[in-house]
């Protein structure tokens, strides 16, 4: 009599194999692949906050010119 | 990733067989997870979530080969991969045997009847993965079993 098919007798058995140290390999695999992914995506520069400060420092420095070498005052009038 | 990538090669591995890849699509599953980590919103479990992008990726992967095998030969047999992955333990014919009944179900079939028996996972979680329902993960799963009992008693 042929012996009936019985899960129990082979449970979870896989015929499958992995070469050794393949769970690690995979992980670095895509760990490298995240990383060289992530590395182009520079953060971009505020460029407005780098205008307003730009813009603010200039308007300083004129200030401050104008405190230490104040124009000329004249009563003559501009022709 | 530590906590999944075996379970995620494994379930790959048993729908598309070859070694290489399933090493290919776990890789992929797994960047595709952490470039739309930040679109996950939890409306599943983090562990159904992958499963659902490895399995689209296993699928993706075997339907490139289908067309690709109706293109060049229509007569290869389904699991000829099988035949051929150097990473496959032949000596164990009863194991080799399951594989080759559960490859020769219908895809909705072979998944319910993985992710229940293999990966002991809930209908419903099983439903959220494959995009079914509970009943209908149940009933596919029922069918399988049978299909399988009666290709491997045929078959021994």
């Amino acid at each position: 009599m042929k012996e009936q098919f019985d899960f129990n007798r082979i449970d979870k058995r896989l015929p499958y194999t992995t070469p050794d140290g393949f769970f690690d390999d995979v992980e670095n695999s895509v760990q490298q692949r995240i990383k060289q992914e992530v590395r182009p995506l520079k953060p971009k520069r505020n460029l407005h906050l780098w205008y307003s400060v730009a813009g603010g420092l200039a308007a300083a420095s004129i200030c401050t010119a104008d405190c230490i070498y104040p124009l000329p005052h004249t009563d003559e009038e501009i022709v | 990733m530590k906590k999944y990538k075996e379970a995620v090669y494994w379930h790959i591995r048993r729908l598309v067989v070859a070694h290489e890849d399933a090493q290919d699509a776990t890789q992929e599953t797994f960047v595709r997870v952490f470039r739309s980590l930040s679109d996950f919103k939890g409306e599943c479990s983090l562990r159904s979530w992958i499963y659902r992008i490895a399995t689209n990726e296993a699928l993706r992967l075997l339907s490139r080969y289908k067309d690709e095998q109706v293109s060049l030969d229509e007569s290869s047999n389904e699991w000829g991969g099988l035949m051929a992955d150097e990473y496959v333990d032949y000596s164990d014919l009863e194991a080799v045997r399951l594989q080759k009944a559960i490859l020769s179900l219908p895809t909705k079939q072979q998944l319910a009847f993985n992710l229940r028996y293999y990966n002991e996972l809930g209908y419903d979680e099983i439903a959220a993965i494959i995009g079914s329902t509970a009943d209908g993960v149940k009933s596919s799963y029922h069918i399988a079993k049978e299909k399988i009992v009666k290709f491997m008693n045929a078959n021994n």
